[in-house]
């Protein structure tokens, strides 16, 4: 997008970025601290549990989209996709297919509208949002087309099928002490998304290609290939996403999902990765999700209704993407 | 200007597409051609009509916003709220309604040019959460009904079966025609989407212009939040997620907006609104669930977009030769 803007910022995006990291690690103890302070039993191994919890899917959405927005690019179709592979693969399971191919689906689903999403977005050179938009309607309808508008249910702990479901995707209970499975899968997906993002070549053309895309092109290299690629991780991680969200709350419902892409989004851009692309990092968006985390239990934990909290999330993007240019401004 | 052959072209294409439908659809269904459907259409085009102003105007800027739907369903949801409260004067709730979707509209705008995010996808995405949350808050998420005949007027009357939503509609974009074809506030706009920079060296304040375009948008969508409600009796903050917004985008890029701006005609848009009604309007009388109308919206979205995307690549392919010889 505005890469004549960043590409001379790129000499120095780390240590910016490392400032930003640290003032959202400050900002999120802050938070931490003000609801332990004033909330209602927020200071408690089972609200931790909680936040825990509300990440895992956050989690996986904003680590995936993290790396699109590097590239400059955007996608509003996260939540509504997520829900949308969730329900193809909770209707195929009803249909009969074995459980864990179900999960496959589900899997599957997102890394197709990923492929779709990237294509789009590189080879026929579609502004990112709307070509998302486009896919966030087709998610939409086909969310309903499939599950006949009725809402669905993953397996729960004492089903005959699948009762293993939740044991291994958020938590299991082992004579009283509850562990949090679904953690060591954020923090499989953290460390394979860090290494991916530094130490491979997919994420050096990732930040080459938000930085200065065409001096990318201009050198030889197929800069459209490397525009396709962050979308189809993020439309793996959104289809985990689908069987995270489904392992922490079970249910799903046709046709929603809309407002959960901008709380991934508002995670990666608090994490100080920038919306005009080449510079970011995913130790802070995975900073970031717990703040959005922190904020949605914590609110509930004041008995602030859910309407608030769309009004703040609105909000907190518009103060972050307000951050962010003015870091780059400074430079 | 020569762009105002391609213009032309363009129309005439849209044209041809929304007689086409129309034909299909009347061979398909006898209904289709019927007064009362042809009345229905107009009635629920008005409703898009009065967003895609506003849209128009911040394409042609080479913004976006995507805020309107949200704003329309929290404007009507605050003449809800004061419903509810027992204010009792339609006029001073429109009044109201007119002046809280032109603030929130003035933000948008405000955050565009004077804290200079450059994203307006993005700020007004933001919005159209905060604003989606405020209906829900201002109604106690509910849905309110009762509204006093003034404010249901320019939504529900019909002269003859003729509602005078779309007067107000064919009114509204006759007189926007003339302003961005013959004033020079018009003209700046296009302006400013042509190329922000040269203009602004030119001595057009771009930042007041663009934030004049957010605040009539959000104008516009409060007009249409009063239209929803007199249509439907009701305000409901749960419509907010409904897909208002991209409606809007499809009628004006079918109607030969571009996403990098400097393009778009009230005209064509008019068009755009009407292809889309009927789009939706044909599924519904052939008995197809909303589900594929959406899917089918998004491909229609993506095509349009990706035929300006082809449109500016030939131009620029076009320009590049001419400069060589």
């Amino acid at each position: 997008m505005s890469s004549k803007e960043t590409s001379t910022a790129v000499a120095k995006p780390r240590l910016k970025s490392g400032q930003q990291r640290l003032f959202a690690l400050i900002a999120l103890i802050a938070i931490y601290v003000i609801f332990a302070a004033f909330g209602n039993r927020f200071f408690t191994y089972r609200t931790f549990m909680n936040i825990l919890e509300q990440s895992y899917y956050i989690g996986f959405l904003a680590v995936g989209v993290t790396f699109i927005i590097i590239t400059g690019g955007i996608d509003l179709s996260l939540g509504t996709v997520m829900m949308c592979s969730a329900m193809v693969g909770l209707v195929s399971f009803g249909a009969g297919v074995p459980f864990v191919l179900a999960l496959i689906i589900t899997l599957l689903v997102g890394v197709l509208f990923g492929v779709l999403n990237g294509v789009l977005v590189s080879y026929l050179k579609l502004p990112a949002f709307i070509a998302t938009m486009g896919s966030m309607m087709i998610a939409l309808g086909l969310s309903a087309i499939v599950s006949k508008v009725q809402t669905r249910h993953f397996p729960s702990r004492t089903a005959e099928v699948g009762s293993w479901f939740q044991n291994v995707f958020r938590s299991v209970n082992m004579d009283g002490t509850v562990i949090p499975t679904g953690a060591f899968w954020l923090v499989g997906l953290i460390v394979i998304a860090v290494i991916v993002l530094n130490k491979t070549r997919i994420g050096r053309y990732t930040f080459a290609v938000g930085s200065n895309e065409e001096a990318v092109r201009l050198s030889g290299v197929a800069v459209e290939k490397w525009k396709l690629i962050p979308y189809i991780i993020a439309g793996f991680c959104t289809g985990m996403a689908g069987i995270m969200y489904g392992a922490t709350y079970t249910t799903i419902i046709p046709q929603t999902g809309q407002g959960e892409e901008l709380n991934a989004i508002a995670a990666v851009v608090i994490g100080g990765t920038s919306l005009s692309g080449g510079i970011g990092s995913i130790t802070g968006t995975v900073i970031g999700v717990f703040i959005m985390s922190v904020l949605q239990v914590g609110l509930m934990s004041m008995n602030v209704q859910p309407h608030y909290q769309k009004v703040l999330t609105g909000i907190i993007v518009i103060m972050a993407v307000f951050i962010d240019i003015r870091q780059h401004k400074k430079r | 200007m020569t762009k105002k052959r391609t213009f032309a072209g363009i129309q005439m294409g849209t044209i041809l597409a929304l007689i086409i439908m129309c034909v299909v659809l009347s061979l398909a269904n006898r209904n289709f051609y019927s007064y009362d459907n042809v009345m229905g259409i107009f009635k629920q085009t008005a409703f898009n009509a009065f967003l895609s102003v506003g849209m128009l105007l911040c394409l042609i800027t080479a913004g976006i916003d995507l805020s309107v739907g949200a704003n329309a369903v929290f404007t009507a949801c605050l003449m809800g709220a004061m419903n509810k409260a027992g204010v009792s004067s339609g006029l001073l709730m429109m009044l109201v309604a007119l002046i809280a979707g032109g603030a929130f509209g003035f933000i948008n705008g405000v955050l565009l040019t004077r804290l200079h995010l450059p994203h307006p996808f993005v700020s007004t995405l933001g919005m159209k959460n905060v604003l989606w949350g405020l209906a829900l808050v201002v109604t106690g998420s509910q849905m309110v009904s009762g509204f006093p005949d003034s404010v249901q007027w320019l939504g529900r009357t019909t002269i003859q079966g003729f509602p005078v939503s779309f007067i107000m509609v064919l009114i509204v974009y006759v007189i926007m025609h003339i302003f961005l074809s013959r004033t020079a506030l018009g003209r700046s706009i296009y302006c400013a989407g042509g190329n922000i920079e040269a203009s602004r060296l030119s001595g057009i304040n771009t930042a007041n212009v663009l934030t004049f375009c957010y605040t009539l948008s959000g104008v516009m969508a409060a007009i249409a939040g009063i239209v929803s409600v007199g249509r439907s009796g009701i305000s409901n903050g749960a419509n907010a997620t409904q897909p208002y917004d991209t409606d809007a985008i499809a009628a004006c890029v079918i109607g030969g907006a571009s996403f990098t701006g400097g393009k778009g005609t009230m005209v064509g848009t008019m068009i755009g609104c009407l292809i889309i009604t009927v789009l939706r309007n044909g599924f519904s009388l052939l008995s197809i669930q909303s589900s594929i109308q959406n899917i089918v919206l998004g491909l229609v979205i993506i095509l349009a977009v990706l035929m300006d995307v082809l449109r500016a690549n030939m131009e620029a392919k076009r320009r590049r030769l001419a400069s060589a010889k």
